[in-house]
């Protein structure tokens, strides 16, 4: 009888079990995948936020780049834009007036129409002060008229001059003519929205798959928080025919890349992102290697509050002199196509005439690695103060991932030059932003990552009021300078006034010691074509994907 | 009587004890520098100000204390997280929770049967090459970290076979992921491993005390089998002690799994928490915080209380 009731239960453990392993499959195998156009990646991280007009970060600007279209939309080459949900955008004569005409057979996922009313709210909500929105600021950098005003609470929604004229036709005014405009037209913060959506789900819209209603050319059909997302292709897109991937999914969200390397060396996944480590690994393993610059600059930011070490020129063009950027790059870094950078603005950023790049337009350039012209600075700063030695310094950097060993390999390096003691401060996330905020730095490591494909985007960073300016550099000339470009109507002048600005900013005043341009390297199954790795918006974008047959 | 008063005392320092390390909560992550909105990014003064208006924060301190801590003891809402945006923590708590609840089950079970199978035979066979492997493995189950085991047995069990020696990665052992059983298996053994080592190194102890006390001595007299010496009479008596700590060692293992949530992408607490931390997600913080302390309180208050009834001589002394 006894053992009886053993059997049962063991029985009933194994159906349990049985019946777990059913539920929740193991996925798709790499050869499923294939034969049904499905991609697995790791996505790391749960998204902060699918809400396209609260979206401040590139998780979640990922999957809100294939679940949304805005007015225009990346070129299967990544570097252009086309019209996306509006089949057409017309200039006025003087650049300060766009008209996008929305496409007739622009569908949401639910099937209704997508409206100029969409892109309206859309807009309204993104200068809204209650909705304060991190990213309202782009409408002002996109000198839509009215934006600053109504996010400062002086002027209502509707001033704002972003209007549907009629159901497919959607108006944008500028205060100036801003060259790239188009470009931001691609950000999700500009992507329609619905309003019926946005009211029926109230605080809750967004947070999971029923709450999320896109027009673009994948819709949400799958979100466990935390552990799974799965967007599929969506028949309602105007462009479906040219889709040719039918599913996007990240079976777990793994934030540990040697985990997640394990994932695809075991055929779970098709793509993910390798570190230092992985990435010699993955080519002992000989797998499938790329690596894309990212968008991202580092460079060093020096305090130059009063009567700090590098409020002093000299210091400072001694520190631009120093580094050594190729060993750093070769060296400690060491991810392929990550490369020095001589300048504030990373070489895919576009120049004034049309093919050109910013970098191929400015003359800034000085010998890498120089410690004779940076001993020369030290000497003169040296003279100039009364000093015999160079004050002790501090490098402040996070304990993130490769932190210390970065902060070290500077630490050592920048001993041999300024001959002093120089000490490391390692502190968590926060803290070093705070303290980079009060000024409690004398160097720190720091980049920034383009919002849109502007070289403005790292111009401005240096003015005396942009809050990124942590350096407290404040230098009216340089403000003149960057507030002309603002205001000039010719694309291939403004770019001209910007190269000054930069040759100014680096050259004359070494407001900011540039460092590198990085990479990121990644694997993908083999087969996996056409996807793109972009410096702004979606990335990776599997718009025109697909897997080679 | 006597009774009902000590189980009222046990009540209130409880209720004491969440309320303190609420607020001693709610104060350390105000103190720590940056707040959910410093970002790599800094937000322009007006949004922030905005921000900072529609969540709260440009309230007096003492008043956001006050309002959260109403909420949290009246209406048993966390708010809701400043990092993913309209998730209620209450909700992240109930989606989440579970996870990390079955596995930390998973591995004390396991960890406990393990172990009390390693501490009866060590006892037996004391100072035995046995005793003293048990003994061994003890040292490092509770010197090494918990995830060092969760990495290799990631590597050498779950990648190893598939890319050396072509086992079919759809049948074999996950290397990551949560939804079937095969996933206890890693990240509930590498878990299990500490428990393992406490519950072998106490069964082991008690069993030896009790093997030398008279009762034992009578039956062996009496000639009682080793077999119903060991399960009726030793282990029956050493077992009290185990069960009185395994309520704070699940808690303990729970709370200890964020680094192997992390390394098997187990949507648990841990990278919950992990996240809320890094990015001063104070609603998070403090709801995962006070959730799993009271958790952990009402485990020992529960203890308490069974024992006072079990046993008069706790209740006067306390």
């Amino acid at each position: 009888m006894r053992s009886g009731i053993l059997i049962k239960s063991m029985l009933t453990g194994a159906f349990i079990l049985s019946s777990l392993s059913q539920a929740a499959g193991a996925g798709l195998s790499q050869e499923q995948r294939k034969k049904a156009g499905e991609i697995y990646l790791n996505m790391g991280d749960e998204p902060p936020s699918m809400d396209p007009t609260k979206q401040a970060d590139s998780l979640s600007g990922m999957w809100l780049g294939h679940l949304y279209e805005g007015l225009m939309t990346p070129d299967k080459s990544g570097k252009k834009y086309i019209p996306g949900t509006a089949e057409s955008m017309h200039v006025s004569a003087d650049n300060k007036t766009y008209t996008f005409k929305i496409r007739k057979n622009a569908k949401w996922h639910d099937g209704k129409p997508v409206t100029a009313q969409d892109f309206e709210y859309a807009f309204r909500r993104l200068v809204d002060p209650k909705f304060a929105s991190e990213y309202s600021f782009i409408a002002v950098t996109a000198q839509i008229v009215g934006a600053e005003e109504i996010i400062q609470g002086k002027k209502p929604l509707t001033e704002l001059g972003a209007r549907a004229l009629d159901t497919h036709t959607f108006e944008v005014k500028l205060k100036n003519a801003v060259p790239f405009f188009p470009s931001l037209m691609a950000f999700s913060v500009f992507f329609p929205v619905r309003k019926d959506i946005v009211e029926k789900f109230g605080d809750k819209f967004a947070t999971n798959s029923d709450s999320i209603i896109g027009n673009g050319p994948f819709k949400l059909t799958k979100w466990v928080h935390e552990a799974s997302m799965r967007a599929e292709k969506s028949s309602t897109y105007w462009n479906a025919g040219d889709v040719k991937i039918n599913a996007i999914e990240a079976p777990v969200l793994l934030k540990d890349p040697g985990a997640a390397y394990s994932q695809f060396a075991t055929g779970g996944l098709d793509m993910t992102g390798l570190d230092r480590d992985r990435l010699k690994i993955a080519q002992q393993d000989k797998r499938s290697i790329g690596n894309y610059q990212d968008g991202s600059v580092f460079w060093l930011e020096m305090n130059q509050r009063k009567s700090a070490l590098f409020s002093n020129i000299k210091m400072r063009q001694a520190l631009r002199f120093a580094l050594n950027r190729s060993e750093l790059v070769n060296k400690v870094l060491a991810v392929p196509g990550t490369k020095p950078a001589f300048g504030l603005v990373p070489e895919y950023m576009p120049g004034g005439k049309p093919g050109s790049t910013f970098r191929k337009e400015s003359s800034i350039k000085w010998k890498d690695n120089d410690s004779t012209t940076a001993k020369k600075f030290i000497s003169e700063y040296l003279a100039e103060t009364k000093q015999t030695k160079v004050p002790a310094f501090t490098i402040l950097g996070d304990d993130g991932t490769n932190g210390k060993m970065q902060a070290e390999y500077l630490q050592s390096f920048l001993k041999k030059v300024f001959d002093t003691e120089i000490k490391i401060d390692l502190v968590p996330f926060k803290t070093r932003l705070q303290r980079m905020r009060d000024g409690q730095f004398d160097i720190v490591w720091a980049g920034w990552g383009p919002d849109y494909l502007d070289s403005m985007t790292f111009m401005d960073l240096f003015m005396s009021n942009n809050e990124n300016n942590h350096g407290e550099f404040k230098d009216a000339k340089f403000d003149k300078m960057i507030v002309a470009a603002q205001q000039e109507a010719d694309a291939a002048k403004r770019i001209q006034l910007l190269v000054a600005a930069e040759k100014y900013l680096i050259d004359e005043q070494s407001a900011v010691v540039p460092y590198y341009q990085r990479a990121r390297a990644y694997v993908s199954s083999e087969g996996l074509q056409g996807f793109l790795r972009l410096q702004v918006g979606a990335d990776p974008n599997f718009r025109y994907a697909s897997w080679k047959k | 009587m006597v009774l009902f008063r000590y189980i009222m005392r046990r009540m209130v320092l409880a209720i004491a004890t969440i309320f303190t390390l609420a607020t001693l909560t709610f104060f350390l992550t105000r103190i720590a520098p940056g707040d959910p909105f410093t970002k790599t990014k800094e937000i322009p003064a007006e949004t922030m100000a905005n921000l900072r208006a529609k969540y709260g924060l440009d309230q007096h301190i003492m008043v956001q204390y006050g309002i959260q801590m109403k909420q949290i003891f009246f209406h048993f809402d966390f708010g809701t997280s400043f990092r993913t945006i309209g998730r209620d923590v209450n909700t992240i708590i109930e989606e989440q929770f579970p996870v990390s609840a079955k596995l930390g089950v998973f591995a004390v079970a396991l960890g406990t049967i393990i172990g009390m199978g390693l501490g009866i035979i060590a006892a037996l066979y004391r100072n035995s090459v046995i005793d003293r492997f048990a003994m061994l493995l003890c040292v490092l189950g509770l010197a090494l970290p918990g995830f060092l085991f969760s990495y290799l047995f990631q590597y050498f069990i779950a990648v190893v076979p598939v890319t050396q020696f072509n086992m079919n990665p759809d049948t074999w052992v996950p290397a990551v992921g949560w939804g079937t059983w095969k996933h206890y298996l890693l990240p509930g053994i590498s878990l299990s491993l500490g428990v393992v080592a406490t519950i072998t190194r106490m069964t082991r102890s008690q069993m030896v005390d009790v093997q030398f006390s008279d009762y034992v001595k009578t039956a062996k007299a009496k000639g009682v089998s080793t077999a119903r010496l060991v399960v009726v009479h030793e282990l029956r008596n050493a077992i009290l002690p185990i069960l009185t700590i395994l309520g704070p060692l699940l808690v303990g293992t729970m709370m200890g799994a964020l680094i192997t949530e992390n390394i098997f992408g187990i949507p648990g607490l841990g990278r919950v928490i992990l996240n809320a931390v890094v990015n001063s997600d104070y609603n998070v913080i403090m709801g995962v915080t006070i959730f799993e302390g009271a958790f952990l309180v009402l485990i020992i208050l529960a203890t308490d209380i069974l024992y006072g009834i079990i046993d008069p001589r706790i209740r006067v002394s306390a």
